[in-house]
């Protein structure tokens, strides 16, 4: 169990109190500086909350040790990057560092490849990738080491509408498999098809969670992202179409 | 093969600098008083180039690597002034022999009260920028300081020979020196070894390492601490040698092996290559005063990064 109690940050995030139990897909909805990311970086135990606490099985995330939390969560920040031409299959490898594997290191590098479909990209550097094959390279870093939490910070961003639909549905299989998996992002229609709950975020605060159709309110998306939103459901899925309220966010760029 | 090819390339060097003399190539020492030359001032001399070499570039690459900054070197971080301030002040004290086993306590000692004076600049979740940063304003204020005691040197002959040993040199070196550098080459080496995984996890963001489970305060302490040794014994025995701790990293770079940690390794090597070719052209090259080190291996290794720098860059891995 995943459990927020009133975690407040200077400025970023105030008093968001939260449970959810493992085996869901989480969306963390809001508009740009809404405080997604700070809410999941509390969550990793990268940053500290000024008040209250993140609590995975009672423990406090913050207070674990660095090996117990590299057990227990996995993160994909929002911005990751490598430093250096290496090679995909390296970045994989050390990703998979301080971790109790079951299987050989090289056995787990191609089982991850596999599932990502980087098997061709293996010992491609990851200088010569595109944006979007940067991204499912880091995904898949992340998503590697199977821990109880996992953590993605806009995991679907700069992929091509065929890779955003499978992660998607990736992250979904791994929720179904026991995981918790929160993620923070902003496309609204994949969230309502995926996510099994969501929480909007508002100026730090929450505003509203839970079942996908009751977060997504007219009311709420308005006061989140000033829009109005138009949706198509069906059995195949959603559809949204957005359009700026009347008279609101004008002038804000 | 890469690994035969160099060791090759080291074994050829070194018989080339122990057989030559200013004479031309001289073989192999037959009288006692040529074999005393080879051993007695020769070895010593090239083994404590290669040495030095090694200590530069395992500290050069090693911080590149964790800093992320590919201009990172041992005197950027500050480390290698402020031992070398310790030192010169140590001589114009007179507190110190110019041998003497406390001479490399005291360069690490500057040395370590430059990594203390750096992590407090840096802060307590230290940033790449902040660190080199901090390191340059230490690096300069030592420099003055060391400035400042040359302009207050007691006589000229003080002064020329604390601006030599400034400028780096191995010559007049014997086997104490070697002794001297060896225990810290290998415990800094050792400490290195010891946190190859932390070191090698610094390809990914600090927000990535972090989720990695690593203790990143103490593995920091220990990798600046392994480099504060390594840069303190190469001042304490050489003087101040600059450029090889960032051209080692980057010829390394350019042959194509771009992992961390056989960055490090092969650095090592091509540092020890490279202060060995640059000790030889100094040996053999007839001049009216014996060039130093420092300013041979500026002449030398700035063309050759730019050379270097001219091919394709970035695109090769390992």
């Amino acid at each position: 169990m995943l459990e927020l109690s009133a975690v407040s940050v200077r400025k970023r995030l105030e008093g968001v109190s939260w449970t959810a139990a493992p085996g869901q897909l989480i969306g963390v909805l809001g508009a740009n500086g809404a405080g997604k990311s700070t809410l999941l970086a509390c969550m990793a135990g990268q940053l500290s909350p000024d008040s209250g606490g993140c609590y995975w099985q009672q423990q406090q995330v913050s207070r674990m040790t660095t090996q117990v939390r590299r057990q227990v969560i996995s993160y994909l920040p929002q911005h990751p990057s490598v430093s250096a031409p290496v090679s995909v299959g390296h970045v994989l490898a050390t990703g998979l560092v301080n971790l109790r594997l079951p299987v050989a290191l090289a056995e787990r590098v191609s089982q991850v490849a596999r599932e990502f479909n980087l098997t061709n990209l293996l010992n491609r550097p990851m200088t010569q990738l595109s944006g979007g094959e940067q991204r499912r390279v880091h995904l898949a870093r992340s998503l590697s080491s199977d821990s109880a939490l996992a953590l993605c910070d806009e995991p679907v961003a700069g992929l091509d509408l065929y890779y955003q639909l499978r992660v998607m549905e990736l992250l979904q299989q791994r929720a179904r498999s026991g995981q918790l998996v929160c993620i923070a992002l902003h496309d609204l229609a994949l969230a309502a098809r995926y996510c099994d709950k969501l929480i909007l975020l508002h100026q730090g605060q929450l505003l509203a969670s839970g079942q996908p159709m009751q977060v997504l309110t007219t009311d709420n998306l308005r006061r989140a992202y000033g829009i109005e939103a138009r949706w198509w459901c069906d059995d195949d899925g959603v559809a949204m179409l957005p359009t700026l309220c009347k008279g609101e966010h004008s002038g804000d760029l | 093969m890469k690994f035969l090819l160099l060791s090759l390339l080291l074994l050829v060097i070194a018989v080339v600098y122990l057989g030559m003399g200013h004479s031309g190539w001289q073989g192999w020492p037959g009288s006692a008083l040529q074999q005393d030359i080879v051993l007695q001032i020769r070895l010593p001399r090239l083994l404590l180039a290669m040495a030095n070499g090694v200590a530069l570039g395992l500290a050069g690459a090693t911080l590149q690597i964790i800093l992320r900054n590919p201009l990172a070197e041992p005197g950027i971080t500050g480390v290698a002034g402020g031992a070398a301030l310790a030192t010169v002040l140590a001589m114009y004290t007179g507190w110190l022999l110019p041998v003497s086993w406390w001479l490399p306590l005291v360069g690490m000692f500057g040395g370590a009260v430059s990594l203390l004076l750096l992590w407090l600049i840096a802060g307590t979740n230290p940033s790449g920028t902040r660190i080199i940063l901090g390191g340059v304003a230490i690096a300069s204020f030592s420099g003055a300081l060391i400035a400042l005691v040359l302009n207050l040197a007691p006589n000229p002959f003080a002064f020329q020979e604390w601006s030599l040993w400034l400028m780096g040199s191995v010559a007049n070196r014997g086997w104490p020196h070697l002794i001297l550098m060896i225990p810290c080459l290998v415990i800094g080496a050792l400490l290195l070894f010891s946190q190859r995984q932390f070191i090698g996890a610094h390809i990914f963001d600090p927000a990535t390492l972090r989720s990695l489970g690593f203790n990143s305060g103490r593995g920091s302490l220990f990798v600046l601490f392994a480099v504060t040794l390594l840069v303190s014994a190469s001042v304490i025995t050489a003087g101040v040698v600059s450029f090889i701790g960032l051209l080692a990293p980057h010829a390394v770079r350019l042959l194509g092996i771009q992992r961390p940690y056989p960055l490090m390794v092969w650095s090592a090597v091509a540092g020890a290559l490279l202060m060995a070719i640059i000790d030889m052209t100094i040996r053999l090259v007839p001049t009216a005063v014996e060039l130093q080190l420092g300013v041979v291996a500026a002449f030398l290794g700035a063309p050759l990064l730019v050379f270097l720098l001219r091919r394709p860059y970035g695109d090769t891995h390992a």
